[in-house]
C-alpha cells in the first residue's frame, strides 16, 4: 500500500520554507534578547515539523539533519543548555543548509555534502559538548537513520532515530483494519491470525457459523430518531453478539457535535440464521449506513461463543450500560495481557499536554488510542464520560500529528500511510515530552484539518491540480475572510442586476416614472461593482512583510561579518502592496539597505567619537499615502559628503571639470550610471550594480525615489510606488478630439496657462514661468500630431506640470475631464511600443484611450530640443 | 484565439472543401480583388470610431476595443498607396491574426468591400510577376484564376509586419 508521495512534496516544501523563516525570525529575536521560551518553542516546533514532514515523504537527508537541530533545541527548551551566540548562529547556517537542500530536492540535485557533513558535524559536537573534529567529520548517514517509509515498518527506524531506546515500542500493524482486529482478538483471547481470516478470507463453501459484520452508520444517524444500540440488541436476539466500537473519527471534545454519530461497530454474531435475516436487522438504516456483512470462521466463532457467553453474564449484572462502557471492560482485559500496540497509538496522538502518561490512568489512555487520525467513517454511542476522557486527550493530540492535514486530504486508504508520521510523533513525544504543535498553521482549505476523509479522491485532485497551477505563475494564500468578502459582493452584484432587470420590465409597462429607481440601481450597481473591483484587486496584494523579512538575518549577518552594530526598525509591515509590485522592489531594497550599512553606518569607535550611539540604526517604513505606498530606507549614519560626490562625479566624468552642480542635485548624482562613492570596493557593494539600477528599477515599476541626507546625521530614501501595475489612476485629458490619460503619480499641479508667463527661448522652446521656475512646455497636440478643431487660443489652455525621470515638463492640452481608475491594456499585444505612451484603457463608453509615459515625453522633448 | 481558429477550421469542414483545397475569403479594394487564407479571418465588423495612435503612418487608423482587446486598424487602401474613402456606414473591417516575432497578434484592417469565399487547389496558385509600384511582389503569396476573375492572394504576414517591424526597429534604435 504505497502513495504517490511527490504529490505532497510541494506542500512539504512551502510548509517547511515557512517553518525555516519562522525558526529565522525568532533565532534573530533571541539573538536580540527576545522572550526566550516562546522563541525557543517555536524554533523547535519549526525544525519538528519539517523532520516530520520530510521522514514521512522519505527525505532521510533532512529528516535525520533536523533530528539533531531539534535534540539541540531541546536540550536549550529543557534547560540544559544555554542558547548563546555559537550555537543561534549555528543553528541559523543550519536553517540555511536546510534551505539548501530542500532547493536541490526541487531541482533535483544533489546536496552540498561537505557543508551538510560539517555542520552535522558541528551538530553533534555541540550535542557532546566537544569541539567539532572537522577534519573527519562524521559520516552524514551516522547521523541520519533511515526514517521510516510509508511502506515499511518504522519501529526498526525510531529506534535508530532516537538516543534512548523506546520503552513500549512494537510492531505497528500494517493496517488499521488490524489495528481493530487486534483489539478484538484480545478480547476473544484469539490469535491474530484466526481474526483477520475471519474478516478478510473470502467467504468459503462451509456452512457459516455466524457473521462479521461491519456498521459504519452516516453521521446523521442521530438526527434520523435511529440508535445504534438497537440494532445490536437486534442482532443479539439473533445469536451471540460480540460488538466493538471503532472511535476512529470521534474528534476532540472541542469539535464533537454531540448530536453526530462518529463511530462505527464490528459486531461478531454466532447464529445460523442467514445473512439476509441479519441484513434486515439494519433494513430501517440500509440506506443511513455501510454494512459489510461476512461469514465468520468456524474457530473464530468457537472461541466467541465461550467469551459470548461469558460477557452476557457480566452484561446481565451491568443491566443497562451501554456497549462503550462494555468496550472498556474489553480494552482493559487487552491491555493486562498486550498493550503495547494501543499505547504506541496513544502517543502516535502525541498526547501532548501530558509528558508522562501515569499508570492508573491506563483505561483512559486505551481509549484515546483507540482513536487513530482521520480514518474510515465510524460511530459509536459513546458513555459521556468516556467521551470527555478520549475527547480532552485527543482534540489536542489530532491536531498535533504532523502532516496531518495533507494526509486528510490526500487519503485514498487510511492504512500505512499514516503510520510513519504517527510514529514520528511517538518518537519525538517520547524524547522530549513537552507540547508540540507541528506547523499546521495555515489550512488552505477552510474545512477542519480532523474531519473524516469523506471524499478523499477529489480533495486529492484538487491538490494535483493545485500543485499544476504551481507550476505556471506561482500562487497566493489568499485569507478566507478576503474570499468570503468577494462571495458577498459578487451575490450583492447579482442581486443588483436582478433588480435593474425587474425595473427594465416595468419601465416598458409602467413609462418612465421609475426613472429614479433606475438611477437608485445603478448607483448602487456602480458601489458594488468598484467594491468588487478593489476585492478582486485585494487578492493580489500582500503585506510588505514579505519583502521586509530578509533584512534582520541580512543585517545580523553583515553585523557580525564587519564588526559593525546596527539595529533594524521596521514599521508598517502590514501596509499591503501587489504582489508583482513586491517581487521588484525586492532588489532594490535590498540594494538600499546594503548601502546604508555599507556606507552609511559607521564604525562603533566612529560614531562614538561623533558623539552617537555605538549601535547605528537602519530604519524601514512602509505606509499608504494617496494611492500610492512610500517605503523609506533611514539611517542614522554619516550621510553623504556632496564635496565628495561632485568630485567623484567630475572623476567618472558624469558632470563637466567646470560645471557647477546645485546643492539639491548633487545628491541625485549617485543615481548616475557608473557613480560609486565607495573608497574600496567591497564585499557588499560596488560590485557593478548601482544606484542607477535602482532607480530604473523603480521607474520601471512607475514610480520614483528620492533622496535626502545630511552630513553627519543620517541618509534618507523614499520610495513611491503604485500599489498595483494593473490599473493606475489617472487624469482624463482631452486635446483636440483625443482623450488621454496621465497617471496621477506623474502629476504634480495642474493650472491654467496665464499668457503672460510663457517665455519662448530661441523663438522655439516653451517655458512656463512656474513661481521661481521655469518649466519646459510640451504641446501634446503638436508632439502627438493631432488637429485641433475650433482651438480657442492657448489662453483657454491647461498646463499639466508631470514629472518624469526627475525632471518637470509641462503638458500643454485643451481641458481636464475626470480622474478615473483605468485598466492598463498592453499596446504591444497586437502592436507595438509607441514612444510616449504607456498603454491603453478602455473608457466608459467603450473607446480606447491611451495612457502617456510622463517619463518618456519628457525624454522626447529633451531630445527634440537638443 | 486558438479556439476561433478551430471554429474556423470546422466551418471549413461544413462548408463541404474538398481535400486538397484553400479557402480563401476575398474582399475588394479599388475594383480589385484580394484573398486572404479564411483561417487567419477572426471576424468581420462594420466600421467604429478608432483612437488614433500618435506618430505613426496615415494608413494606421488607430486601436479598437475589440471586446477588451486593443487591436490596431490598418486602411489597406492607404496602405497601398491608393486615394482614402470616405467612411461610413458600410465600411468593413476584416479582423486577422497576423504571425510575427513569432506570436499572433490581431489586426483590423479596412477594406471596401467584402467578396466571397473561393477554393483554390494550391497548384493553382501561380506565383506573381515582378508587380512593381506600391504593391511590391513579397506581398503577394501569388495570383489565381476564379471564375474568370483574377484573385490576388496576399501575404498578410508580410504586408502587414513590413513597415511596422521596420518602425519598431527604428523605435528601439
Amino acid at each position: 500500500m504505497s502513495i504517490d508521495t511527490s504529490e505532497f512534496l510541494d506542500v512539504l516544501m512551502e510548509d517547511s520554507l515557512e517553518a525555516l523563516s519562522d525558526m529565522e525570525t525568532s533565532l534573530l529575536d533571541l539573538d536580540n534578547g527576545g522572550d526566550d521560551s516562546e522563541l525557543i518553542n517555536t524554533i523547535f516546533r519549526g525544525a519538528h515539523s519539517i523532520k516530520g514532514g520530510s521522514g514521512m515523504l522519505g527525505l532521510d537527508e533532512v529528516a535525520g539533519f533536523t533530528h539533531l537541530m531539534e535534540t539541540l533545541l531541546d536540550e536549550v527548551r529543557e534547560g540544559q543548555r544555554k542558547i548563546d551566540m555559537p550555537v543561534i548562529g549555528l543553528l541559523l547556517e543550519c536553517v540555511d543548509a536546510l534551505r539548501g537542500m530542500f532547493a536541490a530536492i526541487k531541482e533535483g540535485v544533489d546536496n552540498d555534502a561537505v557543508l551538510i557533513a560539517s555542520l552535522v558535524e558541528r551538530l553533534t559536537a555541540t550535542l557532546e559538548n566537544r569541539e567539532p573534529v572537522m577534519a573527519a567529520p562524521a559520516p552524514v548517514t551516522v547521523s541520519e537513520p533511515e526514517i521510516p517509509k510509508p511502506d515499511l515498518q518504522p519501529e526498526v527506524q525510531i529506534e535508530t532515530m532516537l538516543d534512548e531506546p523506546l520503552g513500549f515500542a512494537e510492531a505497528p500493524s500494517e493496517d488499521p483494519l488490524l489495528d481493530l482486529l487486534d483489539l478484538e482478538s484480545a478480547a476473544s483471547e484469539s490469535d491474530d491470525d484466526s481474526t483477520m481470516n475471519a474478516l478478510l478470507a473470502p467467504p468459503g463453501d462451509f456452512v457459516t457459523p455466524g457473521w462479521a459484520v461491519q456498521f459504519v452508520p452516516d453521521h446523521d444517524l442521530f438526527l434520523n430518531g435511529f440508535d445504534p444500540l438497537d440494532f445490536i440488541r437486534q442482532l443479539a436476539k439473533l445469536g451471540g453478539v460480540d460488538a466493538k466500537s471503532d472511535v476512529n473519527v470521534l474528534p476532540g471534545l472541542a469539535r464533537i457535535n454531540p448530536e453526530q454519530c462518529y463511530m462505527a461497530w464490528d459486531i461478531n454474531v454466532v447464529t445460523d440464521v442467514g445473512s439476509d435475516a441479519v441484513r434486515e436487522v439494519f433494513s430501517p438504516v440500509a440506506s443511513q449506513c455501510e454494512l459489510i456483512i461476512e461469514p465468520l470462521q468456524e474457530a473464530h466463532a468457537n472461541q466467541l461463543r465461550a467469551i459470548i457467553a461469558e460477557q452476557e453474564a457480566a452484561r446481565k449484572e451491568q443491566t443497562g450500560q451501554d456497549a462503550v462502557s462494555y468496550l472498556r471492560e474489553t480494552v482493559l482485559g487487552e491491555s493486562s495481557c498486550d498493550a503495547v500496540e494501543p499505547v504506541m497509538t496513544a502517543e502516535d496522538f502525541g498526547v501532548t499536554e501530558e509528558p508522562v502518561i501515569p499508570p492508573a490512568d491506563n483505561e483512559t489512555d486505551l481509549l484515546s488510542a483507540m482513536v487513530p487520525p482521520p480514518a474510515e467513517d465510524a460511530v459509536s454511542d459513546i458513555n459521556d464520560t468516556v467521551a470527555v476522557d478520549a475527547g480532552e486527550l485527543v482534540s489536542d493530540a489530532v491536531d498535533s500529528v504532523p502532516g496531518s492535514e495533507s494526509l486528510s486530504a490526500g487519503q485514498t486508504a487510511p492504512a500505512i500511510e499514516i503510520e510513519a508520521p504517527e510514529v514520528e510523533a511517538t518518537a519525538d513525544s517520547n524524547a522530549a515530552p513537552v507540547s508540540e504543535v507541528p506547523a499546521v498553521t495555515e489550512v488552505p482549505d477552510a474545512q477542519p484539518q480532523v474531519k473524516p476523509a469523506a471524499k478523499p479522491k477529489s480533495k486529492a485532485g484538487a491538490r494535483a491540480a493545485d500543485r499544476k497551477a504551481n507550476d505556471n505563475g506561482g500562487s497566493i494564500r489568499v485569507s478566507t475572510q478576503k474570499i468570503d468578502a468577494l462571495i458577498n459582493m459578487a451575490g450583492e452584484l447579482v442581486i443588483t442586476q436582478a433588480m435593474l432587470a425587474q425595473l427594465g420590465e416595468k419601465l416598458e409597462d409602467s413609462g418612465l416614472q421609475e426613472i429614479e429607481h433606475l438611477r437608485d440601481g445603478l448607483a448602487q450597481l456602480e458601489r458594488n461593482s468598484r467594491e468588487l473591483q478593489d476585492a478582486v484587486m485585494s487578492i493580489r496584494m500582500l503585506p510588505i512583510s514579505f519583502a521586509f523579512s530578509r533584512f534582520p538575518r541580512m543585517i545580523r549577518d553583515l553585523a557580525t561579518k564587519f564588526d559593525k552594530k546596527v539595529r533594524l526598525v521596521t514599521t508598517g509591515e502590514q501596509t499591503e502592496l501587489d504582489k508583482t509590485v513586491m517581487e521588484k522592489i525586492g532588489d532594490p531594497l535590498v540594494h538600499l539597505v546594503r548601502n546604508s550599512f555599507d556606507h552609511g553606518i559607521e564604525m562603533p569607535q566612529d560614531r562614538l567619537k561623533a558623539g552617537k550611539d555605538e549601535t547605528g540604526t537602519i530604519e524601514l517604513n512602509a505606509y499608504h499615502q494617496g494611492g500610492n505606498i512610500v517605503i523609506e530606507v533611514i539611517d542614522d549614519g554619516k550621510g553623504l559628503d556632496r564635496e565628495v560626490i561632485i568630485a567623484k562625479a567630475r572623476e567618472k566624468e558624469l558632470i563637466g571639470p567646470d560645471e557647477q552642480v546645485p546643492e539639491d542635485k548633487a545628491l541625485e548624482l549617485i543615481f548616475e550610471p557608473g557613480f560609486s562613492t565607495a573608497a574600496q570596493v567591497s564585499d557588499l557593494s560596488g560590485r557593478g550594480v548601482g544606484m542607477d539600477v535602482v532607480r530604473r528599477n523603480i521607474r520601471d515599476l512607475g514610480g520614483h525615489i528620492e533622496l535626502e541626507s545630511e552630513q553627519g546625521k543620517g541618509t534618507r530614501f523614499t520610495i513611491r510606488l503604485p500599489l498595483t501595475l494593473a490599473i493606475l489612476d489617472g487624469q482624463l485629458v482631452t486635446v483636440g478630439n483625443e482623450t488621454f490619460i496621465v497617471p496621477l503619480i506623474s502629476i504634480v499641479e495642474s493650472l491654467q496657462i496665464q499668457p503672460e508667463h510663457m517665455k519662448t527661448v530661441a523663438g522655439q522652446t516653451e517655458l512656463y514661468h512656474l513661481r521661481d521656475e521655469y518649466i519646459p512646455v510640451v504641446k501634446l497636440n503638436e508632439l502627438f500630431s493631432i488637429k485641433r478643431h475650433n482651438h480657442s487660443g492657448a489662453e483657454h489652455d491647461l498646463l499639466v506640470v508631470v514629472e518624469g525621470d526627475g525632471k518637470k515638463i509641462g503638458l500643454q492640452v485643451d481641458d481636464l475631464l475626470g480622474q478615473q481608475q483605468a485598466f492598463i491594456k498592453s499596446l504591444e499585444t497586437n502592436f507595438k511600443p509607441v514612444t510616449g505612451i504607456s498603454g491603453a484603457t478602455i473608457l466608459g463608453d467603450g473607446t480606447v484611450s491611451l495612457i502617456l509615459d510622463a517619463g518618456a515625453i519628457v525624454r522626447l522633448s529633451s531630445n527634440s530640443g537638443t | 484565439m486558438s479556439s476561433s481558429m478551430q471554429n474556423a477550421e470546422e466551418n471549413n469542414f461544413g462548408m463541404g472543401v474538398s481535400v486538397g483545397e484553400d479557402q480563401y475569403l476575398t474582399f475588394i479594394i479599388a475594383q480589385e480583388e484580394y484573398g486572404v487564407d479564411i483561417l487567419r479571418v477572426q471576424e468581420i465588423k462594420g466600421w467604429s470610431k478608432t483612437t488614433p495612435i500618435p506618430n505613426t503612418p496615415d494608413y494606421i487608423k488607430g486601436v479598437m476595443n475589440l471586446r477588451g482587446a486593443i487591436v490596431p486598424i490598418i486602411d489597406l487602401r492607404e496602405r497601398f498607396g491608393l486615394p482614402p474613402l470616405e467612411y461610413g456606414p458600410m465600411t468593413v473591417v476584416i479582423v486577422l491574426s497576423v504571425f510575427s516575432e513569432e506570436r499572433e497578434r490581431l489586426m483590423g484592417v479596412v477594406v471596401d468591400a467584402v467578396s466571397d469565399v473561393y477554393n483554390v487547389k494550391p497548384d493553382d496558385l501561380k506565383p506573381a510577376p515582378d508587380l512593381g509600384g506600391k504593391l511590391r511582389s513579397e506581398f503577394v503569396k501569388g495570383l489565381a484564376t476564379v471564375d474568370e476573375k483574377l484573385m490576388i492572394v496576399i501575404d498578410i504576414d508580410n504586408l502587414l509586419n513590413s513597415d511596422e517591424l521596420s518602425l519598431i526597429k527604428e523605435a528601439n534604435a
